[in-house]
């Protein structure tokens, strides 16, 4: 159930977003779900629908970007935009504009190398990028340091976190967990990823593939005489769509 | 066999630790062109210690050593190729050592033991030392080692290195005590400590404010551990997943039934009656504040007298509510 300002939402509210958009599906599984969603205005929830949207957007260019799979002691990054620290994070250099920064590995991937954590902190700045005016994009976000969930910026906290919901949407990050991996390859841990919507996942490394086929791919890495497979956890990470929205609005005024 | 690494100091150690990496290759370049023999027999030492061993690996190889030296050191470097060679999806080439033998879990052991003071030699050492470490708690279900694994994770926080693949090792334990040598940093004077004791153990930083909230948390910390030790179940959670890590919960039902479980598949050592099924299933009927409550009490009951308690369980599980609400003031 949507309630927007108070009011239940009804199957017709959908018209307001074109057929076949990836807004509407969305929307219906607002719709029919026993959770109760809220939102203060339509556009509050436009604007969640379409950051979604623009996290698989950020998903699939980043797919396309060339951007390397390399664990943090491998980790490699343009030294024009980005200075690599000890721990294998990437820090913006002063001067440089979020944008461009943000912008250079997805033009210049090949130039960039990292693992699945960090790769999926860099596409919520694209999808955030892509929707907002450039300068506000750098008035929010001044400095930037990529490092996995373990650093992050206030703004982008909260999908460090990841938690059970009780329904699953496109653009989610989710998690497979590979309890039994070879201790000799740890990057293979588990696999961060966004839901595209359209039963596959993205995951740096792993690319774009089925829940069975990410699975299968973690099954290889695990350790002599593994009892148990991979799995996807039943849990969510998302941004904090309020917060984004007032930011959002702000930068639009 | 075990490696005795408290004897008398290598001079290949002796030379790297005072002169340098460059030196120590020097100096074994030189005895090896005058007297190869003397060069082997330290190389081969039981006092040598792991870094000497692995700066020396390149010349090692050069001089044609490898099929001359002891069976730790032809072990040792076998892993070393292992872990840093690149593994990609799907490379299922067959391995030549198994990583499980006793022979293997020595060689670890020398390998992280002699090897952690020299943490930060350059990135390859440190991810061997990582690997090794994971193995040894993975594979080999080490525990010795956790200590000696926390004050590496401290050390790497406070010059900002890499640590997170380290931490996830040290989970992997699923050791209840591996959260006491965390909980210790709170206390620590350096402020980076504490703040990653925080993170690692799930606790509010706001919580840590003074110096007295530092040393209130660690007592609350470690009479919790005690009360749910035998009932923590590890989640396997880690900073690639979270930037909050809950690397453990307790089982309430376990708690309830004052039953330990495994920590890793989270099922009871002992099988369960099917007086305790019984209780179990409709304990997990309860909602979540309610299964708190009556594990709380069913434990604190458990220990101090057998008797009320196992009368207490008979109670329908409403009943069981009800007494424990009113903190057993009318059990009988």
């Amino acid at each position: 159930m949507i309630r927007v300002a108070g009011k239940t939402l009804q199957a017709e509210d959908a018209s307001a977003y074109a057929s076949g958009a990836l807004e509407k599906a969305m929307f219906h599984t607002l719709l029919n779900s026993r959770t109760q969603y809220q939102y203060d205005s339509p556009e509050r929830l436009k604007f969640e629908l379409r950051l979604r949207r623009e996290i698989i957007n950020a998903a699939r260019e980043q797919y396309r970007s060339g951007l390397n799979f390399a664990v943090f002691r491998k980790s490699k990054c343009n030294p024009a935009y980005w200075e690599r620290t000890r721990e294998g994070g990437f820090r913006m250099k002063p001067g440089v504009k979020a944008s461009d920064a943000i912008r250079d590995i997805f033009e210049n991937g090949s130039q960039y190398a990292t693992e699945c954590a960090t790769a999926l902190l860099i596409l919520y700045y694209k999808a955030l990028l892509n929707m907002m005016p450039e300068d506000a994009f750098n008035k929010t976000f001044p400095s930037i340091y990529l490092m996995n969930w373990h650093r992050i910026d206030r703004i982008l906290q909260e999908v460090g976190n990841i938690n059970r919901a009780s329904d699953y949407l496109p653009g989610d990050r989710r998690y497979f967990m590979n309890p039994d991996v070879d201790p000799l390859t740890p990057e293979w841990q588990g696999e961060n990823v966004i839901d595209l919507g359209d039963g596959t996942y993205y995951g740096h490394g792993i690319g774009i593939g089925s829940a069975d086929n990410i699975i299968k791919v973690l099954n290889q890495n695990r350790m002599e005489r593994a009892d148990d497979s991979a799995y996807l956890m039943d849990s969510a990470g998302r941004p904090d769509f309020d917060k984004l929205y007032n930011i959002y609005r702000r930068s639009a005024a | 066999m075990n490696y005795n690494y408290s004897c008398p100091v290598n001079e290949l150690d002796s030379i790297r630790r005072a002169r340098g990496t460059r030196s120590c290759r020097s100096a074994f370049y030189r005895l090896a062109q005058n007297r190869s023999e003397t060069a082997l027999r330290l190389i081969n030492d039981d006092a040598l210690q792991f870094a000497s061993l692995y700066i020396l690996w390149p010349a090692i190889e050069e001089l044609g050593f490898r099929g001359s030296l002891c069976e730790r050191n032809q072990i040792a470097l076998h892993l070393c190729e292992r872990m840093t060679r690149e593994k990609k999806a799907g490379n299922d080439q067959e391995p030549a050592l198994s990583l499980d033998s006793e022979e293997v879990h020595n060689v670890l052991l020398w390998m992280f033991e002699t090897g952690t003071a020299d943490d930060g030699l350059n990135e390859e050492f440190d991810l061997i030392l990582d690997t090794t470490a994971s193995i040894l708690i993975k594979t080999h279900h080490e525990k010795r080692i956790l200590p000696q694994v926390a004050d590496l994770i401290f050390r790497r926080n406070r010059k900002d290195s890499y640590l997170h693949d380290l931490t996830w090792a040290y989970f992997q334990s699923r050791e209840p005590d591996s959260l006491r040598y965390i909980a210790k940093r709170l206390l620590s004077h350096d402020r980076r400590d504490a703040e990653l004791a925080a993170t690692l153990l799930h606790i509010e930083p706001s919580e840590l404010r003074t110096v007295r909230g530092c040393h209130n948390k660690y007592r609350e910390l470690n009479r919790w551990i005690d009360e749910n030790k035998p009932y923590l179940y590890f989640t396997g959670e880690s900073l690639n997943l979270t930037n909050s890590p809950a690397v453990c919960h307790v089982d309430l039902g376990a708690k309830y039934l004052n039953k330990a479980i495994s920590p890793r598949s989270r099922k009871p050592l002992s099988p369960l009656t099917e007086e305790e099924d019984s209780c179990l299933k409709h304990f997990r009927e309860r909602q979540d504040d309610e299964k708190e409550v009556l594990a709380d009490y069913s434990h604190r009951l458990h220990e101090s007298d057998l008797n009320s308690w196992q009368q207490w369980l008979h109670n329908p599980v409403g009943e069981q509510i009800r007494i424990a609400k009113n903190g057993g003031r009318d059990a009988s």
